[in-house]
């Protein structure tokens, strides 16, 4: 009998004591001085480009420096709207910081706002968000600082009452909270986020749009956009990437209002990190970006052509524009896509399949 | 004659420091009376530029620059109110009281309600006793017209309730004797903040 | 002749002491301190249902009658100001009244310059001196409530707040795009001018507009902050011209100036 629990015996000892000696190298981790943390100023970005991928390997104090404006901009062809935005774009610049990080937010309002606007970051564990501690006049800069405690995409957004008219307006954009072992090296990362708009006028009249309430209270958006505009993915501005790269697209979606189903046309995602988080699903074709959300898809153009990106409740991609093009060249591969291989009569007779027999 | 040259600077100096805002109409003479004893120039972040007359609880008139000349203690409340401005005062009392003995006549202390209409000298007075503030203590009532403009000098915002009841900052603000704020102190219970003490002994310092 | 200034200090004194309330504009104004070209509409009071709800049992309000300027303060008329107060120039007003952006678009500290429209309202004014301006003219700035009441009319209804469309519009105060922002823009029923104009206006009492930075879930008030706690709500949030309205004036303080806020001033009557 002793014998045979012996080595079982040993094992287990072995075993806790291995635990012991690993709970303790993970919480020998120095913890981060605050003090002593490197300065970085964030480079941030505006979409479809992501700021380069982090590469060191222990916290720093992160200064993000964000300039709120509002600006008259294309809309749709011979269209324009009132934007209101973080960094002059919309969506708003990309933010990439590391889990563990102190960042240090500075929020300015232009001087030219004709209002006050502020910040609530999904990614900030406290109140509002930061927006309590943002409320930036025009011409005013304001500041916090959050410890990034959780990894993950999050979306940040204007907080400002009437809240829904400012998220409305475009006043979103995303922040990316590396977790601490990094992201997988891919070949390209894409930005790109959904938003829906209200006009008082129809889809496509001409002219500057005025914001319309009431289609927002409705839920009745007349554009569905990504990236702020129609066509701000296609033709001259659409994503590009060569056959074989592997790609990975940081999508979100500020809403006000519409939930998406993202899809690529031609392509199927490989992983797809559920609503931003730390999780993987595998193989997908479509996913649910909420409102006020995000996803970060990875797949690899296998293939050459236009890939289209849409929101796969159709109506809104092809009549109100929510749609867009990756382009990807390189040379064909017909072992996984032919291209079509023939096209020719075949004789009349009963319609197969026919219920009319 | 010779001396006009050097006038118009003089003399714009002290034109700025009486004559900037217009105030209740018996409020110039003594404005006047109080801007002579400024043998010099104001300094431009003082509160003391507005012109406000107040009463005290003894019923005595009185310019708001009057309170010149050394470091004060301000706060805006009301009598009535039974949350918050008890607790104004017992914090600027027991602030006062861990200031060294030598150093404790040398801070003014001013608190001025929000409510003159119904808060006349007498009540005032009522205060006073009912708290055992210190003798020295100003109890001050604004005309109804200067309450806004006190009330935004010291970065105190208030609201009137339909009840009679008031909301507002509590808030302790500590003024060098030029009248320039130097630190606040929000109060949110009796015992002082020790990091404004420590402000307020530096001012007496510097007033020295 | 030696210069001794010292003594004779005490006649510099004596002699600016008697032109000295001059300066101060005294509070009962004088006759020719009136500004004509300002132009009052009589607002008669009444019962009121602020979009703004406090903790009030009572849903309406009374607004007593008072009477409104027709049209925001103008550059000219500002500029008039000047020249009888100059301590309010920019260059002169000390700074506890100031603030880096007053008046710093004019050309000059007495001028707005020629390329500011004369009779465009005044804009990087602070409340102090806004409230300066009113006093003189023996008037006082408006209540929010106030602003609230006359701006409720449109050009045939003293409340025109149940047209729907006509208070989405105002979703664009305070911008170009505002309702009555074009000069020549119809008054309202009182003939009072821009009240939804590009131009926001200070009231008297924005700082008795309390709130928190970040409204949402704001339901109860934090009880100790403002010595009792003050709860408010909008009574239509899809009030957003008022609500927008509200939200700025109620961050600003007293020194605070903006390229699109101007003001008009009030009279009680007797």
């Amino acid at each position: 009998m002793k014998n045979r629990h012996a080595p079982l015996l040993a094992c287990a000892l072995a075993g806790a004591i291995a635990a012991v000696f690993a709970g303790q190298a993970i919480a020998a981790k120095p913890a981060a001085d605050a003090a002593q943390l490197p300065v970085i100023q964030a480079q941030l970005t505006a979409p479809p480009l992501v700021p380069a991928p982090i590469t060191r390997k222990s916290p720093a104090k992160v200064v993000i420096d964000l300039e709120m404006v509002e600006k008259e901009m294309r809309l749709d062809d011979g269209v324009t709207y009132n934007f209101w935005t973080f960094g002059g774009t919309v969506p708003g610049s990309f933010i990439r910081v590391r889990e563990g990080d102190t960042v240090e937010f500075k929020l300015k309002n232009h001087h030219s706002s004709h209002m006050s606007h502020n910040i609530d970051l999904h990614a900030v564990t406290g109140q509002g968000g930061g927006a309590e501690a943002t409320f930036t006049l025009p011409g005013r800069e304001t500041q916090f600082t959050f410890k990034a405690l959780n990894p993950g995409l999050y979306v940040y957004h204007c907080a400002m009452p009437p809240v829904a008219m400012h998220v409305a307006n475009g006043m979103y954009g995303l922040i990316l909270v590396e977790p601490e072992e990094g992201l997988e090296p891919v070949d390209k990362e894409f930005y790109v986020m959904q938003g829906d708009f209200y006009t008082e006028g129809e889809n496509g009249e001409k002219g500057l749009q005025g914001f319309s309430l009431e289609k927002g209270i409705d839920e009745k958006p007349t554009y569905v956009v990504f990236n702020g505009s129609v066509g701000a993915l296609t033709g001259d501005n659409a994503l590009e990437a060569k056959a074989g790269e592997k790609i990975r697209m940081f999508v979100g979606n500020g809403g006000p209002n519409l939930v998406s189903s993202f899809h690529v046309i031609g392509e199927i995602f490989d992983k797809v990190y559920v609503e931003g988080g730390t999780k993987y699903q595998e193989n997908v074709q479509t996913t649910l970006i909420p409102a006020g959300g995000s996803a970060i898809v990875e797949f690899t153009a296998d293939v050459p052509g236009n890939f289209v990106l849409v929101d796969h409740s159709i109506f809104r991609a092809f009549h109100k524009g929510a749609l867009g093009i990756l382009k990807v060249d390189g040379e064909d591969r017909p072992e996984i896509y032919s291209h079509q291989q023939h096209d020719i009569e075949y004789p009349e007779g009963e319609p197969q399949g026919s219920q009319y027999k | 004659m010779n001396i006009r040259p050097a006038l118009p600077p003089l003399g714009l100096a002290l034109c700025l420091a009486l004559g900037l805002y217009a105030g209740p109409a018996a409020a110039q003479a003594a404005s006047a009376k109080g801007a002579a004893a400024a043998a010099h120039e104001l300094a431009g972040e003082s509160v003391y530029h507005l012109q406000a007359g107040l009463v005290d609880q003894h019923g005595q008139p009185l310019q708001w620059a009057d309170l010149r000349g050394r470091p004060q203690l301000v706060s805006m409340f009301y009598a009535n109110c039974h949350l918050m401005c008890p607790l104004i005062l017992e914090n600027a009392k027991a602030l006062q009281k861990q200031l060294p003995e030598a150093e404790r006549g040398r801070l003014g202390v001013a608190m001025i309600t929000l409510d003159p209409a119904r808060d006349t000298p007498e009540a005032m007075a009522e205060v006073a006793r009912n708290h055992r503030s210190p003798a020295d203590w100003r109890y001050l009532v604004p005309a109804n017209d200067d309450v806004r403009a006190l009330a935004s000098v010291l970065d105190v915002r208030y609201r009137f309730r339909e009840d009679g009841s008031i909301n507002h900052t509590s808030v302790l603000v500590l003024l060098d004797a030029e009248g320039r704020p130097l630190a606040r102190s929000e109060v949110k219970g009796a015992a002082p903040d020790p990091a404004f003490l420590a402000q307020v002994r530096a001012a007496l310092a510097a007033a020295d | 002749m030696e210069r001794k200034p010292l003594p004779l200090l005490a006649p510099a004194i004596a002699a600016v002491l008697a032109i000295g309330p001059a300066l101060a504009g005294a509070a009962g104004p004088a006759a020719g301190a009136r500004d004509p070209s300002i132009a009052w509409q009589a607002i008669p009071g009444g019962q009121f249902r602020s979009a703004v709800r406090f903790e009030e049992a009572t849903a309406t309000l009374p607004v007593a009658s008072f009477q409104l300027m027709a049209r925001p303060v103008t550059n000219a008329q500002f500029a008039a100001f000047l020249q009888r107060q100059p301590q309010w120039r920019r260059d002169r007003v000390p700074a506890v009244f100031s603030s880096p952006g007053y008046l710093g678009h004019w050309a000059t500290p007495e001028e707005p310059g020629a390329r500011l429209d004369p009779d465009a309202p005044v804009v990087h004014v602070n409340w102090y001196a806004a409230d300066a301006f009113c006093r003189e003219q023996g008037a006082r700035l408006p209540d929010f409530i106030e602003w609230e009441y006359a701006a409720a009319a449109d050009a045939t209804r003293a409340d025109a707040r149940g047209d729907r469309q006509w208070r989405l519009r105002q979703v664009n105060d305070g911008t170009p795009n505002a309702p009555d922002a074009a000069p020549d823009a119809a008054p309202n029923v009182y003939g009072v001018h821009g009240l939804h104009g590009a131009y926001w206006e200070w009231t008297g009492d924005f700082s008795s507009l309390l709130g928190q930075g970040d409204r949402r879930g704001q339901d109860d008030g934090d009880a100790l902050q403002f010595c009792g706690g003050s709860a408010l709500a909008f009574n239509d949030a899809a009030d957003y011209g008022v609500v927008k309205r509200f939200v700025l004036l109620s961050a600003l303080q007293p020194g605070a100036t903006l390229g699109n806020l101007g003001f008009r001033c009030a009279r009680s009557q007797p």
